[in-house]
C-alpha cells in the first residue's frame, strides 16, 4: 500500500474500489454525501473504511460566512467523524451562502483583518465543537476584492496560524490562483507555514484563456505537476489526494495520476532522506 | 461602511441572486479579461449544480414531460427555492408542492412526489430483518414495525408503473396503490391492489394483523391473505413484529 497516494472516492468506482481493484493507499470522501444517509453510500463507506483511511472533505461548513456556526450541520459531522474516524477532517476556506441559505458554491473571502477576526473566531468553534483539529482548503477564486488588505497568502497564513487549524493545500488552486490574479505560485507555496500542511489535493482545470477554472475534470497539466514538485520540496511529502469530480475516467486513469505524484514525492525524499531524518532528530532533542 | 455586517459577501450574495447584473465596483480589475465573464462563473454556478442534483431526483418526470416542460419548470423552481441544505442532492425535495402551488398539472406532481419518496427511501436508515423464524410468529395481536425505507404511495395517476416501465410515454388519470421499499440496498416498487395498500396501511399506522383485517372492507381470501403476507416478508418491508402483552 502507498502511504501518501489517495483518490476522491467517487461512485463510479464503488465496485471497484470494494473488489480491491484499488492500489491507493487511501479515499477522500465529501462528508456531505454521507451525513444524511442511513443506505447504500454509507454502507459503502464502512466497507471501505474496513481497509483503508478515509479523509472527509466538507463543502458546506460555511466558514467564512457573516452567519453563526450551523450548530445541526456540525452535530451531524461530529456523528460521521464518530462513526467513521477518518484521519483528517476538511473543508474550504470560503463562505457559501448567508442568512441560512446555501449556494453550493466556494466563494471567496475579502481578505482582510476584520475576515481573519471573524473566520479565526469561527474555526476555533467548530473545533472546540468537533473536539478536534480540522483543515482549511485554499481555494481557486476568479475575482479579488478592492477591499483586500493583503495577498492570498498571507490571509491564508494569519488563518491557520492564529485558529491553531491545518492547512489542505491544493497546488492546482494556488496554480489556478497565480494565473488568474497574477502572482507567483511558488512564492505563496514559500510563505506558508509546512507544519500546518497535513494534506495537498491535486486536480485538473479549464483553460478559459483569459482564466482558469477549477473543474476538476480535466487531466493535471505539467505546470501543476512541476509546482507539486515544488511544494513537496518546499514543505514535505505529506498524503494527496487526486480530485476529479466531472468526467470521470476509469480508476486506474486517476491512479496512473496518482502513481505519478507517488514518484514525484520519492524523488523528493530520497536524496533528501537524510536531511529530514536530521530534521526530525532535531525536534525530538528539542522536545 | 459597517465593516461588521459584510458589506462585500452580502453585496457578492446579492450579486448571485441577481445575475447578469453584476457588481462590478466590489471587485478589482482582473490581469486579463474582465469581471463580467469571471463573475459568471459564481452568477451560473447554483443553476448549474442544482440542474445536476435535481436531474439525478427526478429521471422519470423529465421523459414524461419533455425537455421544454421539465427545463421551465426546473428554472422556475430553482429561481423560487432556495437551498437551505447543507446537501445539494435536497435541492428538489420541495419540487411537488412547487408545482402545486404554482399550477401546474397535478399527475406531474405526484410524479415527483413519487421520486422524492424513492430518494427518502434509498437513503431511510435500514432496521432489522425479519427471518422466516419470523415469519412462524405471526398470530392475530401481532404489530409491525415497517422499515423507514418502506413507504406506502397512493395516486390518481399511474406514476408507479411510469417508475417501473420507462416506455411509458404519457401518465394516465388511474388510480394506483403502490409501495416503495428496499431490499438490500437497492429501491423497488411494487403495485397493489387497493386491498392490499389499505391493509398494509392499517399495519403501518399501529393496527395489529387481526385488526388491520377487520378493517378492510372486503375479506381477501387466504390464499390472498397467505400471498400479502409472504410477499411483505419477502421484500422486507418490517424490522419488527411485537405484541400487545
Amino acid at each position: 500500500m502507498k502511504s501518501y497516494s489517495g483518490i476522491g472516492l467517487r461512485h463510479p468506482h464503488y465496485s471497484a474500489v470494494l473488489a480491491g481493484e484499488s492500489k491507493v493507499g487511501w479515499f477522500e470522501v465529501i462528508s456531505e454525501n454521507f451525513m444524511d444517509t442511513e443506505g447504500r453510500p454509507l454502507h459503502i463507506l464502512e466497507k471501505v473504511r474496513e481497509n483503508f483511511p478515509i479523509g472527509t472533505h466538507g463543502v458546506s461548513l460555511n466558514i467564512g460566512s457573516p452567519d453563526p456556526i450551523n450548530l445541526p450541520y456540525l452535530k451531524k459531522l461530529k456523528a460521521l467523524i464518530k462513526r467513521i474516524e477518518p484521519y483528517v477532517v476538511s473543508d474550504h476556506l470560503c463562505w457559501g451562502g448567508t442568512e441560512g441559505k446555501n449556494w453550493h458554491d466556494l466563494l471567496p473571502l475579502p481578505m482582510t483583518e476584520h475576515t481573519i477576526e471573524h473566520v479565526v473566531q469561527k474555526i476555533k468553534q467548530v473545533q472546540d465543537i468537533l473536539g478536534q483539529r480540522i483543515a482549511l482548503e485554499n481555494i481557486s477564486t476568479y475575482l479579488l476584492f478592492k477591499e483586500d488588505e493583503m495577498p492570498e497568502w498571507e490571509f491564508t497564513k494569519r488563518i491557520i496560524e492564529e485558529a491553531d487549524c491545518y492547512l489542505l493545500l491544493d497546488v492546482n488552486n494556488i496554480y489556478v490562483n497565480s494565473f488568474n490574479h497574477g502572482f507567483d505560485a511558488k512564492n505563496f507555496v514559500r510563505e506558508i507555514p509546512a507544519y500546518r500542511v497535513v494534506q495537498y489535493h491535486l486536480a485538473g482545470h479549464s483553460n478559459l484563456e483569459t482564466f482558469l477554472f477549477d473543474t476538476h475534470d480535466h487531466e493535471i497539466i505539467d505546470p501543476v505537476w512541476e509546482l507539486f514538485e515544488f511544494t513537496v520540496n518546499q514543505i514535505g511529502p505529506r498524503p494527496f489526494i487526486i480530485e476529479r469530480d466531472d468526467h470521470i475516467p476509469e480508476l486506474n486513469v486517476i491512479e496512473a495520476e496518482a502513481r505519478r505524484a507517488e514518484q514525484i514525492i520519492e524523488k523528493v525524499i530520497k536524496p533528501s532522506r537524510g536531511r529530514n531524518e536530521q530534521a526530525e532528530l532535531s525536534v525530538h532533542q528539542s522536545v | 461602511m459597517n465593516k461588521r455586517n459584510f458589506p462585500s459577501i452580502k453585496a457578492f450574495d446579492q450579486g448571485i441572486r441577481e445575475y447578469p447584473v453584476i457588481p462590478e465596483s466590489l471587485f478589482k480589475q482582473p490581469p486579463q479579461g474582465n469581471i463580467d465573464e469571471r463573475f459568471s462563473i459564481y452568477g451560473t454556478g447554483y443553476s448549474v449544480r442544482s440542474r445536476e442534483a435535481m436531474e439525478e431526483m427526478f429521471v422519470v418526470l423529465p421523459k414524461l414531460m419533455g425537455d421544454k416542460l421539465w427545463q421551465e419548470l426546473r428554472i422556475a423552481y430553482t429561481l423560487a427555492y432556495r437551498s437551505t441544505s447543507h446537501n445539494i442532492a435536497d435541492v428538489g425535495l420541495k419540487l411537488p408542492n412547487y408545482i402545486r402551488d404554482e399550477g401546474f398539472e397535478e399527475r406531474w406532481a405526484e410524479m415527483a412526489e413519487l421520486e422524492v419518496l424513492a430518494m427518502k427511501s434509498f437513503h431511510a436508515k435500514r432496521g432489522f430483518t425479519l427471518t422466516l423464524d419470523d415469519f412462524s410468529k405471526i398470530s392475530e395481536d401481532v404489530r409491525f414495525k415497517f422499515q423507514a425505507a418502506t413507504i406506502l404511495f397512493s395516486s390518481g395517476f399511474n406514476c408507479a408503473a411510469a417508475w417501473l416501465n420507462r416506455d411509458i410515454k404519457e401518465l394516465e388519470l388511474v388510480p394506483e396503490y403502490s409501495i416503495i421499499f428496499r431490499k438490500d440496498f437497492s429501491v423497488d416498487i411494487r403495485i397493489l391492489s387497493e386491498n392490499e395498500f389499505e391493509f398494509l396501511n392499517h399495519l403501518q399506522t399501529g393496527a395489529s394483523l387481526g385488526e388491520a383485517l377487520d378493517r378492510l372492507k372486503k375479506q381477501p381470501n387466504a390464499e390472498e391473505f397467505s400471498q400479502w403476507i409472504r410477499t411483505s416478508f419477502e421484500n422486507n418491508y418490517f424490522s419488527e413484529l411485537r405484541r400487545d402483552s
